[in-house]
């Protein structure tokens, strides 16, 4: 089994049904470049792997271990009124709760989620192995740059740190001291990695894009994700910007790191990627390495595509 | 009645005017947190209640409200209030309660959707979110809108006046029958202008100390 294997992905924001029936592969160490028009779902879907979004159904392995699985498509609630083989990770289904006040906009119209309190700390237990880079780098920006990029790993020491009066034993206090102090300086590495050594205080305010985006890789970093995902990293990037993020992005790809990258950026996807997936109306439309896609695609809608993207305004 | 006079009898009326402003934001403030939690609760009927109430609060007078306390409880449960600073006091902070909330309300509205789902993806819990993310970001952006309300407050509460509470704008309506002399009256302009300079310059301050960086 792959490193990473997700199957039959779908999801439906009310009628509308974005995802339907996703499979990916991916092996440690790889790069998944998603490319597809807009509305294909490849948001959604990358959405849906870290969680953001909760997948009507959906498996999930990691290391060959299935850490995610929910069914609730309507066929599932039906043939599960009258059988109990609902498995451990499945029984967060058909429990009222919640209509977060940060849906998406386009999902407000849709019927609140239905997720139990088990399936919620399900995938809060799960979280980890995902990072998440976003478009718009949704830094912190009442913090400075070291801050955003410690803020979460700290926390989660102090999450995992004695309770009550042993927190606060002499023992617990250095081993405190000494953890925040390595944390602060696997900060700084990493910032030194993505070319920010200089910037550790500033605020978020006085970079420039495309250092607000590299901050926020450092900051999915730290927490040391099994899987990175980006969600059109440089789309909110002049060129410039764009190749310093899309450098960074590849130098990640030396050190081992395996990534998703939802990406316009074709020239990107044909010579970082190790795989390609085409996407277009919630399904797979074309998979396969950059060579495949690119240069021997199969659909017509991939070929269609990728002219379209190629085509110069002057050709209109 | 000399300018001197005038003088003491308004430092003394001062005493209710800044102990009823001290207290109602006191008691306002947090009470506001807890009508907006109720406002955004995800339960229907809490929700429903908090902005029922919000609506009459906002929908009254404040003068009205005064009344209503000091009078209400005596004429319908036959309790009649004695204390008029705690009438006063109780409308008061009941008011801006509901005024802070829809502020609240509205910083917390305008957070990004993102700055919650970075956390989310960080694998921080909703109160870190919130605490630490959330929170910080809101007071920055509520500070003006909360400064206007509060200045507004200084000058409400010559409505207690209303309830013979004994502030400056009493005092000065008083002063006026007594002797027979009108300035007084226009005199406590001055009063007012000074409390309100002061939490202008105090407001000024505290939007330049969340000023290091811009959201």
């Amino acid at each position: 089994m792959a490193f990473y294997q997700v199957n039959n992905v779908y999801k439906n924001f009310g009628d509308v049904k974005v995802l339907k029936g996703i499979n990916l592969e991916l092996d440690e160490g790889q790069v998944l470049a998603i490319i597809g028009s807009s509305g294909s779902g490849k948001t959604t879907l990358l959405r849906c792997l870290n969680f953001l979004e909760i997948p009507d159904k959906a498996d999930i392995y990691l290391k060959g271990e299935n850490i995610f699985s929910i069914d609730n498509t309507d066929s599932a609630a039906a043939s599960n009124a009258d059988e109990s083989n609902i498995s451990e990770v499945e029984n967060g289904k058909n429990i009222q709760t919640d209509s977060e006040k940060n849906q998406p906009t386009h999902a407000k119209k849709a019927k609140p989620e239905k997720i139990s309190k088990e399936m919620r700390k399900l995938i809060d237990s799960k979280r980890g192995h995902f990072g998440m880079v976003f478009q718009s780098f949704n830094l912190f920006p009442h913090f400075n740059v070291l801050k955003n990029v410690t803020l979460a790993a700290k926390l989660k020491y102090d999450a995992h740190a004695p309770k009550g009066f042993a927190r606060w034993s002499k023992e617990a206090k250095a081993a405190r001291k000494q953890a925040m102090q390595e944390i602060n300086e696997k900060a700084v590495a990493l910032l030194e990695r993505v070319g920010l050594g200089e910037k550790l205080n500033s605020y978020p305010c006085e970079l420039s894009g495309g250092q607000q985006q590299r901050v926020a890789i450092a900051r999915a970093l730290i927490l040391q994700p099994d899987i990175l995902c980006f969600d059109e990293p440089t789309s909110a990037l002049d060129p410039e910007l764009t190749r310093e993020v899309l450098k960074v992005i590849r130098d990640l790809k030396k050190d081992g790191h395996t990534m998703i990258v939802v990406t316009h950026e074709m020239q990107f996807a044909k010579k970082v990627a190790d795989k390609v997936i085409f996407m277009a109306d919630g399904i797979v439309e074309e998979e396969g390495t950059p060579q495949q896609v690119f240069e021997h695609p199969v659909s017509e809608k991939t070929k269609a595509f990728l002219a379209e993207s190629e085509k110069s305004i002057d050709e209109e | 009645m000399s300018f001197a006079d005038v003088n003491i009898q308004f430092l003394e009326a001062a005493k209710y005017t800044l102990g009823l402003f001290f207290l109602t934001l006191l008691i306002a403030i947090p009470l506001g947190v807890v009508i907006c939690a109720c406002a955004m609760s995800r339960f229907r009927p809490v929700k429903w209640l908090a902005n029922t109430f919000i609506w009459i609060i906002r929908g009254t007078p404040l003068m009205l409200q005064v009344i209503v306390v000091m009078y209400g409880p005596g004429l319908i449960f036959d309790v009649p209030m004695k204390n008029r600073f705690l009438a006063a006091l109780i409308a008061f902070a009941i008011n801006y309660a509901a005024y802070f909330a829809e502020i609240y309300r509205g910083g917390i509205m305008a957070m990004p959707k993102g700055q919650y789902e970075a956390g989310k993806v960080l694998g921080m819990s909703k109160a870190s979110v919130n605490g630490l993310v959330i929170f910080p970001q809101v007071v920055k952006k509520i500070t003006p809108a909360m400064g206007n309300e509060v200045i507004t407050l200084v000058k409400d509460t010559s409505i207690a006046n209303i309830i013979a509470l004994p502030e400056i704008i009493l005092t000065a309506k008083n002063i006026v029958a007594t002797y027979a002399i009108i300035w007084p009256l226009f005199y406590t302009g001055v009063f007012y202008l000074l409390m309100s300079g002061v939490l202008t310059l105090f407001f000024k301050w505290l939007e330049k100390r969340t000023n290091y960086y811009k959201a």
